[in-house]
């Protein structure tokens, strides 16, 4: 596990640092695009794949980026998209556990404390819908305008996805699971 | 919550070293915008609302509801040309699985868009597939793909072949799936004959009689032991899935599983504990006599390479759609390694190159695998496979249609031009390959593309000879923005576009589609809700007919009776944010007159209904609507299923059902049998007395 030290890759960069070459871009945005395949994803190798693969797509695209949002923007929304893609293939998410009694459940990713494993457990049941509007204004720090710009919706939706999927969160986190 | 979690949580995602330090040998090892002047690479997608290769696939989930209704197709008026259908242009020399992309970018260029041909032999599909792999894995990754040691251990073995023995037909009060097409079944986890309730349970399928109050558990089929089970004898370690889907013939039930292999080599040397890929090697279909419910016994186990995609029943004929990836190394002098394989038992042969079609722009070294089986007499007649994938598949008697996005080639100008979308600059399509049926024989019989994606099955239906297609069409334009529209197409034999509606509405996306007959009703959505009419009585001029609009979007739709279609999806605000489930009756008598005759709120927040159709119980007969759903809304999530009647114009609540659940929620089916409405799920069985309610018996399945 990396040390516990928040990154400044998630805040809006005003001074152009274009351009960088792709390790340098992986170093800077890694904990960006690895978060959002672990919030869209349904385990570990999974989103390993999607950070394998956005950073891959980067560096044999070689996006033209305008700007450093301009790149920040084409790195979210590759990872939610390849996120997407990697969850809907048949062939890399099948995990069939060698002897049911023993073996691990899903490999998933695990955080340094119960709180946490348990905040960012209950992120990833929401719909896609809240799931990543929350993610992107709470852990990729996205003002709201970004968020709606990225996802093509009015700032209006975005700010009903945040509380709607605020309530959810917190229904999920109070509550337990089925009421049988 | 404090700000400080996020910070915290938001500080701990970060791949592991081994991860990190793969992506970045391989970078390291990669000229940066690899595969060098390729198009492909070379158009860098827009940042701002489009993906790299992965097109907006429909994100934003809120709003609104287009409901385009009304394609009149009059039989009388189709075109002339219908009747001299030419020949498919497939089976050219030409392997056009190899595309010319040493040329320039896609804009400068005006290339043909080569069509779909049979490997002439395995060289050439040996080539094709390493191009694929090559454009998909890149050329980076240690050789992986490439030339490499044999994959070993697929000796042919004899092959037990059960005797053939006739079916015996079903039991009256029988229940059917909910299918796209009426009179061809779909694979589903709960099927039933009337007199037995056949349940996927894990590995097992738990056999119930449908008694009433004296329902209960007859026998279980262990899918894992014996013949049916993975073949152990190799020197591969083999493991066999969950029982995917059932299918009901007769007194023949077959059960559909996959078989997995780990890939051990991924395991790292280190650690305790590590997540280990599985590879789906090949699915079976397990041929059961459950003539004596108590006693099934094992017939025969026919299989295929790949992932379960779909299945379908037509007549005795069993359709099998799987996905085949090729995840192992693969070699030019060992076709084992890239070619798909078919078995019989034990016993495995590869497909003849001759049934092996190449997609001009295979996305990635996967294939779909088709095969037919006689259910009557145990065998598979058929098989033909796709270098390309598919993701979509859509089978009437005639024909078998494979959907692939293709994220690997924008459209040529061409081929923007010819489906009237000359704006978008850069737009991804769908490749479509009709595959003809006769008597079991599969035969790739044509090969075309259309632009966008399409949402699943019911976006395709094929009338009078023509295909439809519904899509929503995604792109940049020549002046840099970024476009969203439903659209649809007109396909002929050939699947050559002969008439479109590439416009039916802006920056919205299609949500759900239904075709019947010559009438077809598209739903797409934004903020504000076009309903529109559309008539297609000539397939080369699509007209719009009307437009309704309304909150809320339907995500699937269903063909009442006496010109209603009922709409089960989402109800929205005026933000166009969802608000909960919602059904909705539309009046489609007149379709220059569509309405919503009357919508209902259903309570709830989710139901599987409304991504999958055969969890939704229409029995027009009694008016019955039945769905599982499930509800947030209190500080917990409670399963339950609910169901409704319609009747004299509307709506009513008759039931909110506890469901027996399995952990994931999913799999739970509505039967309505003899007057008892039956709930079935992995978890268990619950009797209800349809007039009341009642329950009458409840059973455990663990």
């Amino acid at each position: 596990m990396e040390s516990v030290i928040r990154q400044g890759d998630d805040r809006p960069a005003e001074v152009p640092l274009l351009p960088l070459d792709t390790s340098e871009v992986v170093a800077r945005y890694e904990s960006m695009v690895y978060g959002i395949a672990v919030a869209h994803t349904r385990c570990r190798g999974d989103a390993d794949d999607v950070y394998q693969d956005v950073f891959l797509t980067y560096h044999r695209r070689q996006p033209e980026c305008r700007s450093e949002e301009h790149r920040k923007a084409w790195l979210i929304t590759t990872a939610l998209n390849c996120a997407r893609s990697v969850t809907r293939s048949s062939w890399r998410t099948r995990v069939v556990p060698l002897n049911p009694e023993t073996a691990e459940p899903t490999d998933q990713f695990r955080f340094a404390t119960e709180e946490q494993d348990a905040l960012f457990g209950a992120l990833r049941s929401l719909p896609e819908t809240y799931r990543t509007a929350l993610y992107l204004f709470y852990f990729a720090d996205l003002p709201v305008a970004r968020i709606a710009e990225l996802l093509g919706v009015g700032a209006a939706a975005v700010k009903m996805r945040l509380s709607r999927g605020r309530g959810l969160m917190r229904d999920r986190l109070q509550g337990g699971y089925f009421d049988e | 919550m404090s700000d400080d979690i996020f910070a915290e949580i938001a500080g701990q995602l970060r791949p592991g070293e081994q991860t990190r330090d793969e992506l970045l040998r391989t970078i390291a090892a990669e000229e940066a915008g690899w595969p060098g002047p390729d198009a492909d690479t070379r158009v860098a997608p827009a940042p701002a609302k489009t993906a790299g290769r992965w097109p907006m696939l429909g994100w934003v989930a809120a709003a609104a509801l287009a409901l385009v209704a009304g394609i009149a197709l009059v039989p009388r008026l189709t075109p002339a040309a219908m009747e001299v259908a030419d020949p498919p242009q497939v089976g050219a020399a030409r392997p056009a699985g190899l595309p010319d992309d040493t040329v320039g970018g896609a804009d400068e260029i005006d290339e043909p868009e080569p069509v779909a041909a049979a490997a002439s032999d395995y060289a050439t599909l040996y080539a094709a597939v390493r191009k694929a792999a090559e454009r998909w894995y890149g050329g980076g990754r240690d050789g992986a793909l490439i030339d490499a040691e044999s994959a070993g251990g697929r000796a042919p073995a004899p092959m037990p072949m059960a005797a053939a023995a006739a079916d015996s037909a079903a039991a009256s009060g029988s229940y059917e799936t909910n299918t796209q097409v009426a009179g061809i079944d779909e694979g589903d986890l709960v099927k039933s004959d009337g007199r037995t309730i056949f349940i996927a349970t894990g590995s097992k399928v738990a056999l119930v009689s449908a008694a009433g109050a004296g329902s209960r558990e007859l026998a279980r089929i262990d899918t894992a032991a014996g013949d049916a089970g993975p073949d152990l004898s190799g020197d591969r370690y083999v493991v066999q899935g969950s029982v995917v889907d059932l299918m009901l013939h007769g007194s023949t039930l077959v059960v559909l599983v996959t078989e997995y292999e780990p890939q051990l080599d991924q395991l790292p040397n280190s650690s305790t504990t590590a997540y280990v890929p599985y590879t789906a090697i090949q699915t079976k279909a397990l041929l059961y006599d459950v003539s004596d419910p108590a006693h099934p016994s094992f017939l025969t186990s026919l299989g295929q390479s790949g992932a379960y995609l779909t299945s379908r029943l037509v007549g005795d004929l069993l359709y099998l759609v799987t996905e085949h990836v090729l995840t192992d190394d693969i070699a030019a002098d060992q076709p084992e390694t890239f070619v798909p394989l078919v078995s019989e038992g034990r016993a495995r042969s590869l497909l003849d190159a001759a049934d092996c079609a190449i997609l001009p722009y295979p996305d990635g070294p996967r294939y779909a695998v088709a095969s037919s089986i006689d259910l009557a007499k145990r065998t598979r007649i058929d098989s033909e496979s796709v270098l390309g994938g598919s993701q979509t598949v859509y089978l009437n008697a005639d024909n078998l249609y494979l959907g692939a996005a293709d994220y690997e080639k924008a459209l040529s100008k061409k081929a923007r031009k010819a489906a009237g979308v000359p704006e978008l600059r850069e737009v991804w399509g769908t490749r479509l390959t009709r595959i003809a049926l006769q008597d079991g024989e599969l035969d790739v019989a044509g090969q075309g593309v259309v632009p966008g994606t399409v949402i699943n099955q019911f976006a395709l239906d094929e009338y009078e000879g023509h295909l439809r297609v519904a899509v929503t069409v995604s792109g940049e334009t020549t002046n840099r923005g970024w476009l969203s529209q439903p659209a649809l197409y007109v396909l002929d034999s050939d699947l050559k576009i002969v008439g479109s509606l590439p416009r039916l509405a802006k920056n919205e996306s299609v949500q759900s589609v239904r075709f019947e007959g010559p009438i077809g009703y598209v739903v797409s959505f934004e903020r504000i809700d076009p309903l529109f009419a559309l008539d297609l009585s000539r397939p080369e001029q699509p007209t719009v007919m009307s437009a309704l609009k309304i909150p809320g979007f339907s995500t699937y739709l269903h063909p009442w009776a006496d010109g209603r279609l009922l709409g089960l999806g989402m109800d929205a605000d005026n933000n166009g944010m969802t608000t909960g489930l919602k059904l909705s009756m539309f009046d489609t008598s007149d379709p220059f007159d569509v309405t919503e005759q009357v919508n209902v709120k259903v309570p709830f927040d989710d139901s599987e209904a409304l991504y999958n159709h055969k969890a939704v119980l229409v029995d027009t007969e009694v008016g019955l609507i039945g769905f599982p759903a499930v509800s947030w809304s209190s500080d917990r999530v409670s399963p339950r299923y609910v169901v409704y009647r319609y009747a004299d114009g509307a709506f009513t609540l008759e039931e909110k059902l506890r469901p027996k659940v399995s952990q994931d929620g999913y799999g739970v089916r509505g039967l309505t049998l003899n007057g008892d409405l039956y709930i079935a799920s992995s978890a268990g069985v619950d009797v209800y007395r349809v007039d009341g309610f009642d329950q009458l018996a409840a059973l455990t399945l663990t």
